[in-house]
């Protein structure tokens, strides 16, 4: 989902030096295990649900189903996929991306289609530490951004000023450590641009 | 001693009008009159219109020839008078001395005069002109000697000379429209450094003289505020200053974050020795 610009510079405050930056090895990781969580919560709800169905119908004979390890595997890594899959074809983001304040975009910095999220949630699915890629790549590109084409930002959500000239794919993340602390005088600071990005 | 004897010669009448008028003018003498007098007069017709345009070098050179040619032709007439009065008078006893030579001669003396008058004209006319060059050189010679801007600032007090002026008629007869109109206030306005000009203008005295209040009562406000409000879409900057609800303990984590990968990336920038532009 892209917002549209209003006018008004709507990015949160503490965010707006970095809004639109290449997200690093951390962040992307740390969704990463927020969604790994998120996913693993979907299975045992699942789960749960399927033996609360089995104990409705066996009653005094119901046991809690035993899932072979291919089956466990399989249905985590569909679980994985479509989770993720769908998360990037809605919102550009999965609740993990969310929670960390990130948002996945093609390199134009449009919405991911369907078959380009597809392909890189069964990416993400096979290998997941290709990801530690970012932290070499000068543009902070996972190998899975880089087949399929994305990158991923830093989005807290809201929209630049209409007149704002900068674009985001081309603006680099700022030191954020005292952006916390940042007292409002209302003007954030301009962002310099990240060496070797487009 | 004997008194010499008068050889008895044709008598030849003194008067050429008396014998004219008692003898009569013979068809020869009246002739020559009659074509000297028509000659005469149509030179005299082609002079006088030809003179009429004496800056014409052309007319002046025709009419001088027009008056040679008239002039050469009495002369042949006079010449040829004598003859044939003498060739009339071996045939007639009644013929005697011409009067067409002498009106003739009148003829002659005539155009003598005028073409002496002419050259005469002429003359005086060039030494006029050679006057009037050497005069304009020596005033010319004389003014380049002379640094006359520096001699009437000199000698000439032009403070007294301007205060006797009276501007005032001056001015009245002055067309200042006219004037303004002739004016390229474009090019005037290109040389004009308004940085300058604004530097001198005391903003605070101009603002202090608008009066704001009626400006303002002029200004539709309602109608002005509902616009910008339709522009600035009031409703869809609300719903995206108050999308991310995250919490502080949320922003927090996520600052960390961002901060980590700051680290991150300086640390991978040093271990490769990255520079700025380098790109692998």
């Amino acid at each position: 989902m892209t917002t549209r610009a209003t006018g008004f510079d709507t990015v949160p405050k503490e965010a707006r030096s970095f809004h639109g930056g290449s997200a690093g090895l951390v962040t992307r990781t740390l969704a990463n295990v927020v969604d790994v969580v998120v996913v693993a919560a979907l299975l045992a709800a699942g789960y749960l649900a399927v033996a609360g169905v089995l104990f409705l119908r066996r009653g005094a004979a119901f046991t809690f189903p035993v899932v072979s390890y291919r089956l466990g595997y399989t249905a985590g890594f569909a679980a994985w996929v479509l989770y993720m899959t769908f998360g990037w074809r809605t919102n550009g983001r999965t609740y993990g991306d969310y929670l960390m304040g990130l948002r996945v975009r093609t390199m134009q910095g449009a919405d991911l289609g369907g078959v380009r999220a597809l392909v890189r949630a069964l990416l993400c699915g096979i290998a997941p530490l290709l990801l530690v890629w970012v932290a070499v790549s000068r543009q902070q590109r996972s190998v899975q951004d880089l087949i399929v084409g994305t990158h991923v930002i830093y989005d807290w959500g809201g929209s630049r000023r209409e007149d704002a000239s900068e674009d985001p794919i081309r603006v680099g993340v700022h030191v954020a450590s005292r952006v916390a602390d940042e007292t409002d005088d209302g003007h954030a600071e301009p962002l310099p641009r990240v060496d070797g990005e487009r | 001693m004997r008194e010499p004897e008068p050889i008895p010669i044709h008598e030849i009448p003194a008067e050429p009008g008396a014998a004219s008028s008692e003898a009569g003018a013979s068809a020869t003498e009246r002739g020559i009159d009659f074509l000297a007098g028509v000659v005469s007069f149509g030179a005299g017709l082609v002079v006088s219109a030809l003179d009429g345009e004496q800056d014409d070098d052309r007319s002046a050179g025709l009419a001088a020839f027009v008056a040679a040619g008239a002039g050469l032709f009495l002369e042949g007439l006079r010449a040829a008078a004598p003859v044939l009065g003498s060739i009339e008078r071996t045939a007639g006893p009644t013929i005697g001395s011409s009067g067409a030579a002498d009106s003739i001669g009148e003829l002659l003396d005539h155009w003598r005069e005028s073409w002496e008058d002419r050259h005469e004209d002429d003359r005086q006319r060039d030494a006029e002109d050679q006057l009037r060059a050497a005069f304009q050189r020596s005033v010319d010679t004389l003014l380049d000697q002379l640094d006359l801007t520096s001699l009437v600032l000199d000698h000439v007090d032009i403070q007294r000379i301007a205060s006797t002026l009276d501007l005032a008629p001056l001015l009245a007869t002055l067309d200042v429209d006219a004037l303004a109109a002739r004016l390229d206030m474009n090019r005037m306005l290109d040389r004009i450094d308004m940085d300058r000009l604004l530097d001198r203008i005391d903003m605070e005295r101009l603002t202090a003289r608008i009066d704001v209040e009626a400006l303002l009562d002029r200004v539709d406000l309602p109608a002005v505020a509902s616009d910008v409000i339709d522009d600035l879409d009031i409703p869809q900057v609300i719903r995206e200053a108050t999308a991310d609800t995250a919490s502080e303990g949320v922003r927090d984590v996520r600052l960390r974050g961002v901060e980590a990968d700051q680290a991150i990336r300086r640390a991978v920038d040093r271990l490769l020795s990255r520079s700025n532009g380098d790109d692998r």
